[in-house]
């Protein structure tokens, strides 16, 4: 990350927390963005099947039985990694911004 | 709506895929039960405890709404609402911000001004950006309005006009244009014959509100200024793919370089609680330079006044001030906007609550422009305030 793409990657001034314990704020922010990420997969999922079943490819137990290869475990991993970065970017703020305040 | 359309509603500029679209209406859902359900939970925490613990219930002091503030801030529902309404934009911000820079080449590409332009766009690389805004950012908007990620950088505007329609709960119309509209309707229901040459939108980021008066006053010529580079380059060019001339530069509204007696039209949109009180007067001085004698000054507001609101309601408008960044905001709910502008040296200033108007030449209606006392505190209206320059 470069120095100029930093300052769209934290707030100046810090977050406010409201509870009496700030580790639940963080904690809170987390939860929803995970819920954020469920709530998309879920939407996925159902583009996915809904198309498959429309194109007469293959129905929700053909996903039951299925192993990903190589090149889908790499995709995998790199998706995953995507989605850990977004739901816990509350903590990468916060070193971010330490920083440089 | 957000979950028809391909691309988003900026101009239909930003690419939204599947995930990003499903992205923005989790951060739409999310906003809507942490403004209803989670509101009305703070609510009802908030009037059991001015039931049980103040004998003075109207807290209309400042002592007795601070008092209130502290006490409620520890009732842990309300904790949930404040750590809710922190979270559900910073999600917004991120989400809008991963669409932009996933497309963020080819934006700077078409935003770049052409020969081919019906409007401009002037820069002043070296503009002063007065303390109010160098000091904080805006809604917690990561990076502000004015950072800039690389050359010919137009992030900042671009997240900012894709983040609207969430962030306003699909209250401020397809193209983002209702304060425009609202405003324009307010202008033209008191002063029906007003057929503007030349208009000023001060504070205008992306043009959103400027691109109403393209529609309403298509001959008129019009100026739109912000502190902005980047939203200012993302507005010029959402304007030229939309076929509207609007020139756009980089400027303070405090000290912009037009020449006295210019305009027949000053606006701006939602502008002065993100100044402060010692820029208020000086802005308003400078509409009535730049204006024409008999030209028109108008702004639109949040519609916060401290004189409609409930205990709950203060606790709602002035966590903007005290959690999110917008520090004259509270104290811009008490302020005496007639008194200002007489004391600029206008006249026939009003101020009150303009209903919301889709349309602002079809709509106008005086009967819509209600007294401060009327007002309600959501986006069913906007406070605004108008007067005219003698001469």
């Amino acid at each position: 990350m470069t120095d100029q793409q930093d300052h769209v990657a934290y707030v100046r001034n810090g977050r406010p927390a409201f509870f009496d314990d700030p580790v639940n704020d963080k904690l809170l922010a987390m939860i929803m963005s995970l819920l954020g990420e469920i709530c998309v997969l879920r939407e996925r999922l159902d583009a996915q099947e809904r198309l498959a079943q429309a194109h007469g490819l293959w129905a929700p137990e053909d996903i039951d039985t299925y192993v990903p290869d190589t090149e889908a475990q790499v995709a995998r991993a790199r998706e995953r990694d995507a989605v850990l970065q977004r739901v816990l970017k509350v903590l990468t703020e916060e070193v971010v911004r330490l920083r440089h305040e | 709506m957000l979950a028809d359309a391909r691309k988003d509603r900026a101009w239909q500029m930003i690419d939204l895929q599947h995930d990003e679209r499903s992205r923005q209406l989790f951060a739409l859902a999310l906003n809507r039960y942490v403004q209803t359900t989670l509101a009305e939970g703070s609510r009802l925490t908030c009037e059991r405890v001015v039931d049980t613990d103040f004998i003075d219930t109207e807290i209309n002091t400042d002592a007795s709404r601070s008092q209130l503030r502290r006490r409620i801030e520890a009732e842990p529902l309300h904790q949930y609402w404040l750590a809710m309404m922190q979270i559900w934009q910073d999600l917004l911000w991120r989400y809008c911000g991963e669409v932009v820079e996933r497309q963020l080449d080819d934006l700077v590409e078409t935003c770049r001004p052409g020969p081919a332009d019906r409007g401009s766009l002037r820069l002043d690389p070296a503009l002063q950006l007065p303390t109010y805004q160098s000091a904080v950012d805006n809604h917690s908007f990561p990076g502000g309005y004015h950072t800039e990620t690389r050359p010919n950088d137009v992030r900042q505007g671009a997240v900012y006009a894709l983040s609207a329609e969430v962030y306003l709960l699909e209250q401020t119309g397809a193209r983002h244009d209702y304060r425009g509209q609202t405003l324009i309707g307010h202008i033209l229901g008191r002063f029906p014959d007003f057929t503007p040459q030349r208009i000023l939108d001060l504070g205008c980021l992306c043009g959103a509100s400027t691109a109403a008066y393209c529609e309403q006053f298509p001959d008129a010529e019009i100026h739109a200024i912000d502190t902005s580079a980047p939203a200012l380059r993302f507005g010029h060019g959402m304007a030229e793919e939309r076929g509207l001339a609007i020139h756009f530069s980089q400027q303070n509204a405090e000290v912009p370089d037009f020449d006295a007696g210019y305009f027949d039209l000053i606006v701006s949109h939602a502008l002065f609680h993100e100044t402060s009180y010692a820029a208020f007067p000086k802005v308003l001085g400078e509409c009535f330079r730049l204006l024409r004698p008999g030209g028109i000054t108008a702004h639109v507001e949040v519609p916060a006044r401290i004189e409609v609101m409930s205990p709950w309601e203060y606790l709602r408008s002035s966590y903007e001030g005290f959690h999110n960044q917008e520090p004259f905001w509270n104290a811009l709910t008490s302020y005496d906007w007639v008194a200002a502008a007489d004391a600029a040296g206008f006249a026939q200033a009003a101020q009150g609550f303009q209903r919301t108007l889709a349309d602002g030449r079809r709509d106008a209606d005086p009967a819509t422009f209600l007294p401060v006392g009327q007002g309600k505190l959501d986006l069913s209206n906007w406070f605004v305030m108008s007067a005219v320059k003698p001469g």
